[in-house]
């Protein structure tokens, strides 16, 4: 068992990337964390629609850096890196679905549930499509 | 028919008189059930004729339904207790005037109602026993304009050489949809020495002669919202008359409490403040509670050894006082006073009346050591249960009248102009005056204050016409001459202008028997206009003075008589206009009563928060969106003004056994919000909670603070390991 802490080393490179994931995550959840405190009689909207701004963009940079850590090859991330990045991307899905969630974005989904299931596997075939390219332009180089 | 009579009353009369009107109570309100399209009044024309010691004002008011249903406008007179009466009522339609016939009160509201049920239009003027009002009814069918014609009358009262006249003009000024006219008129049997208008100091005024002034305001504008106070006198003329066409003579003499004759008879009363001073929750915001005490040590710092002092605090249930019985003010006593003001917290309702039993006591006691009852009443002008409106200022005028006793406010720090004007309401129509305290230093209001009182100084004065028999006076005999204010004779007796006449006023006082003695040749005596009205109204007023003191028959026939005669509305006659029938194809449909209008109107006169009123469906908003709908209404349900200014006494959440029981109870709702409501039960102010008020809605705020604290401690963490590494 990887005894290395949290948070990676910066002399691999996906574990800054990992790192990063999880940090996104946390300040994903922080924010949705926040916009609970501010529920009752002080609720702000505008207040509350900046938090979930900020939880979003958290959320999706958390989810992306997580991706790019699962996707890298097994020298540039070590296995304490990977568990940061799951924890990360853990972390901003949930923070990404508390967000859909008080915007109505995820009603919305599950109203229109055969064109999101679409829209969903295009944009995972294509990411999958793209990850192949680079995976096969790296063993050309090499 | 005595069943159709009684429906009729139902509907059409006691709504109104059942809803509290929408803003505070003044000087002729309008008041009608609630509706779509309500009774509006198209404009104001008033007419105020001035003399030495009279008033005469004539209000033209057109009332216009602009509804499809047949209508009764109501027009409500808080008149003066012992002062002002309604002495005439017309009706105009088109150009044509209708006069009314007086009659006895309980046959005048048969006939109205009669008139009513047979297609008739008509107008009443009444007297309103429960709410102590005079009130004008009204018909008025759809579309149609209709205008009554009220005339009031009402003796004044000289203070330091000068009359004074108020006319609630912004209210007129306020309902009055397009336009507003007045006219004032003062003319004097003596030169005219000094006149203004007070609240309008730009108001040009024309004479005309020395005894004439007139002015006029021609729209709401120029009224600026104020009301008109008009302060005049006249060179010293002590004697006028007035002989008119039936024969009767009328003669008015006054001497003032200045004159040389009274000088070494002058004893003013001691005075006896009766304080009561408002300790309820919104006394203890904006240091209104320091002014306050402040206020009441500097105000009975200005007692005399021989002058006593009460003091009672109220707020929510409790009314608290310096000492059971009345003190007699030492300086030595300030610090004690002191103590127990600081030992109070203002907290709780505010009920104006909640002392008045104690206030009463006193004033008796007063009354009892030979003192002459104040009562200082200090209050930010912010009651909150207990009577409110018309009913509050006739329990002031009550406690007034029974008890001789005027009352002045000081009004601390208001938190705006209606508080202070109902402090007005309550102390000027009560031989008092409201004075503001608007910063922290009360010394200049409390100063005003004490100027402005006046106490008797010579009681028992005999008036007599000397040689002359049948004399019938007006005024009391004998009568009790206060500070700055003047001996009045005004008498009814038989003989021409040309005739002499020979007054005296005699009093006795611890030197002895005085008298004065004046002789007046009938030329020399100049004619004064309105005097057999003056007297007149003086009579009635002596008689219903008698019959409050005990209902005699005798009295009772010679006062309705008299009222009858010259037309006089009083609790006891009134006046009553009907109009021959209008051909109307359907006129039961015509009459019927609008759907709004049922019997209790909904909530008028509620107080209701925004959220209160939302409608429409939740299920396409978004959590967020319904979250800040939530938000707002538990933010207006907050502010509203028993919250905010902590005049609540208890407060219960609405599943408890305690606040359901009051679903079918007496409980009046002052407040009724989203989530919360404000309900008077008994002597206190209840605030009922719902669901979202227990602490269980608020876990989902402690699990945000809990995640977000975690979530940035874990961050902290990482990042500086991430550094370390």
């Amino acid at each position: 068992m990887d005894d290395r802490p949290v948070g990676g080393s910066r002399n691999v490179p996906g574990d800054r990337e990992a790192s990063r994931s999880l940090q996104a995550g946390l300040v994903g959840i922080a924010f949705v964390g926040s916009l609970l405190a501010t529920f009752g009689p002080w609720f702000d909207v505008n207040l509350a629609y900046l938090m979930l701004l900020a939880a979003g963009i958290a959320a999706i940079l958390g989810i992306r850096w997580a991706d790019r850590v699962a996707h890298a090859t097994g020298s540039r991330t070590s296995p304490a890196g990977r568990r940061d990045a799951r924890a990360g991307a853990t972390l901003s899905a949930v923070a990404l679905l508390v967000v859909l969630f008080y915007t109505g974005i995820l009603f919305i989904l599950l109203f229109l549930w055969p064109l999101a299931l679409a829209g969903f596997l295009i944009a995972w075939a294509v990411h999958h499509e793209r990850i192949a390219a680079q995976a096969s332009r790296r063993e050309a180089r090499t | 028919m005595r069943a159709a009579r009684v429906v009729i009353l139902v509907t059409l009369v006691l709504p109104a008189l059942l809803l509290t009107p929408g803003h505070v109570a003044a000087f002729c309100e309008i008041l009608e059930p609630p509706s779509a399209l309500p009774t509006q009044v198209n404009g104001t024309q008033v007419e105020i004729q001035l003399t030495e010691g009279f008033a005469r004002i004539v209000i033209i008011k057109e009332f216009y339904n602009p509804s499809d249903v047949f209508k009764e406008g109501q027009v409500f007179f808080p008149l003066e207790k012992g002062h002002e009466l309604i002495t005439d009522l017309r009706l105009k339609i088109g150009n044509v005037v209708y006069n009314s016939s007086a009659g006895d009160r309980g046959e005048a509201l048969d006939n109205f109602l009669d008139a009513v049920a047979q297609g008739q239009d008509a107008a009443l003027v009444q007297y309103d026993p429960p709410r102590d009002v005079y009130w004008i009814a009204v018909t008025i069918p759809p579309r149609e304009a209709r205008t009554t014609i009220t005339t009031l009358e009402m003796p004044l009262t000289k203070r330091d050489g000068f009359y004074e006249y108020h006319y609630r003009l912004s209210v007129d000024a306020r309902d009055s949809v397009d336009y507003l006219r007045v006219h004032l008129r003062v003319e004097t049997a003596a030169p005219l020495t000094h006149i203004h208008v007070e609240n309008h100091p730009g108001l040009p005024i024309l004479r005309d002669g020395d005894r004439i002034a007139e002015a006029y305001i021609n729209d709401s504008t120029a009224s600026r919202g104020q009301d008109l106070n008009v302060h005049f006198g006249s060179s010293a003329s002590s004697v006028g008359q007035l002989v008119n066409s039936s024969g009767g003579r009328y003669v008015r003499y006054a001497l003032e409490s200045k004159d040389p004759a009274f000088a070494p008879s002058l004893d003013p009363l001691p005075r006896s403040f009766l304080v009561a001073i408002d300790a309820s929750g919104s006394m203890g915001l904006d240091d209104r509670w320091a002014v306050a005490k402040e206020t009441v040590l500097r105000v009975l710092g200005d007692l005399r050894a021989d002058e006593t002092f009460g003091v009672a605090a109220f707020g929510g249930r409790d009314v608290s006082v310096f000492a059971p019985a009345l003190r007699r003010w030492t300086a030595e006593l300030s610090p004690a006073l002191r103590r127990f003001l600081d030992g109070i917290t203002p907290r709780g309702s505010t009920s104006y009346t909640a002392a008045f039993d104690r206030l009463e006591a006193w004033a008796s006691e007063a009354r009892v050591r030979g003192e002459q009852p104040i009562l200082v009443f200090v209050s930010d002008g912010r009651p909150t249960r207990g009577a409110l409106g018309l009913d509050l200022e006739n329990a002031f005028s009550r406690i007034a009248y029974e008890r001789s006793m005027p009352i002045f406010a000081l009004a601390v720090r208001p938190a705006d102009h209606s508080a202070e004007n109902l402090l007005r309401n309550l102390s000027h129509f009560q031989r008092g005056e409201v004075f503001t305290v608007f910063g922290h230093d009360p010394t200049s209001a409390v100063a005003a204050m004490l100027a402005s009182i006046r106490v008797p100084v010579l009681p028992d004065i005999r008036s007599e016409v000397v040689g002359t028999s049948g004399v019938e006076f007006a005024t009391a005999n004998p009568q009790t001459l206060m500070q700055g204010g003047e001996a009045l004779v005004l008498a009814k007796l038989s003989g021409s202008a040309d005739d002499p006449i020979a007054l005296r006023l005699s009093w006795i006082d611890p030197a002895g028997a005085h008298s004065v003695d004046r002789t007046f040749a009938g030329v020399e005596i100049p004619a004064q206009a309105l005097l057999d009205r003056q007297w007149l109204l003086l009579r009635i007023h002596a008689l219903l003075a008698q019959l409050r003191a005990g209902e005699d028959p005798a009295t009772l026939d010679a006062l309705t008589t008299l009222a009858t005669e010259n037309r006089v509305v009083t609790p006891y006659t009134s006046l009553l206009v009907t109009i021959p029938s209008q051909p109307s194809s359907d006129p039961a449909a015509d009459r019927a009563v609008p759907a709004e209008s049922t019997l209790f109107g909904g909530t008028s006169g509620l107080l209701a928060s925004p959220g209160s009123g939302r409608s429409g469906s939740s299920s396409l908003l978004t959590p967020l969106v319904s979250e800040a709908r939530r938000a707002d209404a538990l933010r207006a349900d907050l502010a509203n003004p028993f919250f905010a200014e902590r005049e609540v006494d208890r407060i219960l959440y609405a599943d408890t056994p305690e606040a359901a029981s009051f679903a079918g109870g007496t409980a009046l709702v002052r407040f009724q919000g989203t989530y919360l409501q404000v309900l008077e039960v008994g002597d206190e102010l209840i605030g009922v909670l719902g669901d979202e008020f227990r602490p269980g809605r608020y876990l989902q705020n402690a699990f945000g603070v809990a995640t977000t604290v975690l979530a940035l401690w874990a961050f902290v963490r990482v990042r500086r390991r991430a550094e370390e590494s």
